[in-house]
């Protein structure tokens, strides 16, 4: 589990590294290939790469992601149609904390900072995230505000799945939709069972964890006198 | 309890009224009708989690302790009630217990017949999902509630721990 979890688990952050296992390899099928909707009316450049080669790369990004896993390439690409790329300049903000949380994100190419306020305000670095990486999936069957503020480093493509159109999917009954919905559980409730674990070591054994609050009062106390 | 009785009982709850007939009929085949008396446990904290369990009759208990809070107690009553849902998702250990308040009977969905009703693309399957998932964010919730305030209070943590340290010397 990654530090930004453990402090703000309810903002969720998914590494290409989780798992790749039984992953869609969309090399063997280039039949059907999804449109790639680009947010703003704007149009994939195909002079850099074949519009096949793009599509492929979207294939894979989606792929290897553990909530899509069990998915098969048509169900990918269902899923790739309803998501829009949005094209994200460095320094732009994806969202912010307490922005409602209504889609999930995952990043192409390019690097995000996640960021949040802390309890006694200040501004703290949770992680840098790049290619591969989903940010937010909590928000395909939950609102809610968002815990960190997450914001382009460099020049970013990410592709945003919003949960209106993932709950057009759900209301059809779509099958890939429903995965994903399952993978997310697995995903929900083995944080939840995480986070238990953290809460529960503490009370369990107060004595090791006494030093450490005793610290933070005391930090708290300090800063409460300067200001 | 015959098919038709049972259909009628789970249209009584919020969750089953509006599902069509068949899809019922569906869930109803797949799950096993088992009766529970008192101080037979429905499930048992610590150990693997093997399905759920729709409350036919009687009432059931559900007890865990959750902290900082404390034990935490809640009752089933109402037929079509669902219990221990996210066992259908992982063989995970159970968290909490479950125990009859009175005789019970209920239809115990076990998480193979889920996973091939499931695999086999039936509404039934997909509506349990959707009480998994909003479940699961209301468990989530509440799990980061305790955490925010165990991380984010820590004058009132450290009261607590060093009232826990008390106790534990006593």
């Amino acid at each position: 589990m990654s530090n930004q979890d453990d402090v703000f688990p309810d903002e969720t952050i998914a590494g290409l590294e989780e798992s790749s296992q039984g992953a869609f390899n969309p090399a063997d099928d280039v039949s059907e290939r999804p449109q790639i909707p680009l947010e703003g009316g704007l149009n994939l450049s195909v002079s850099v790469k074949s519009q096949d080669s793009q599509v492929l790369e979207v294939e894979h990004l989606f792929g290897q992601s553990p909530i899509f896993q069990g998915l098969v390439k048509e169900e990918i690409r269902e899923i790739i149609n309803h998501a829009v790329k949005l094209p994200l300049q460095a320094g732009s903000p994806l969202f912010s904390q307490g922005d409602e949380a209504d889609a999930l994100f995952i990043i192409q190419s390019g690097e995000v900072q996640v960021r949040a306020s802390s309890p006694m305000g200040e501004d703290i670095v949770l992680a840098v995230l790049g290619s591969g990486t989903i940010v937010g999936e909590l928000a395909l069957i939950d609102g809610g505000p968002r815990s960190a503020t997450v914001e382009a480093l460099g020049d970013c493509d990410i592709y945003r799945l919003t949960r209106e159109s993932f709950d057009a999917l759900r209301a059809a009954r779509n099958p890939a939709a429903y995965k994903v919905i399952l993978n997310l559980a697995s995903t929900v409730d083995a944080r939840r069972r995480q986070t238990e674990a953290r809460i529960n070591e503490v009370f369990e054994d107060p004595a090791q964890h006494i030093d450490q609050f005793e610290g933070q009062v005391h930090d708290m106390l300090a800063r409460l006198r300067k200001a | 309890m015959e098919q038709e009785k049972i259909i009628a009982l789970l249209r009584q709850s919020a969750f089953f009224q509006d599902w069509e007939a068949a899809d019922l009929e569906t869930l109803c085949v797949n799950c096993a009708r088992k009766v529970f008396n008192v101080g037979e446990a429905l499930w048992t904290a610590g150990e693997p989690g093997e399905g759920a369990f729709i409350l036919l009759s009687g009432r059931i208990e559900r007890t865990q302790l959750v902290r900082p809070d404390g034990q935490r107690s809640e009752h089933y009553g109402t037929p079509g009630d669902l219990v221990s849902l996210s066992t259908l998702v992982q063989p995970w250990e159970h968290t909490s217990s479950g125990t009859p308040l009175e005789r019970c009977e209920v239809l115990e969905l076990r998480r193979e017949k889920f996973m091939e009703l499931f695999e086999h693309n039936e509404v039934a399957a997909f509506r349990i999902v959707d009480a998994i998932a909003a479940n699961l964010v209301e468990e989530m919730r509440d799990s980061n509630r305790r955490l925010h305030k165990v991380f984010g209070q820590p004058a009132e943590t450290l009261r607590m721990l060093r009232r826990r340290m008390r106790e534990n010397e006593g």
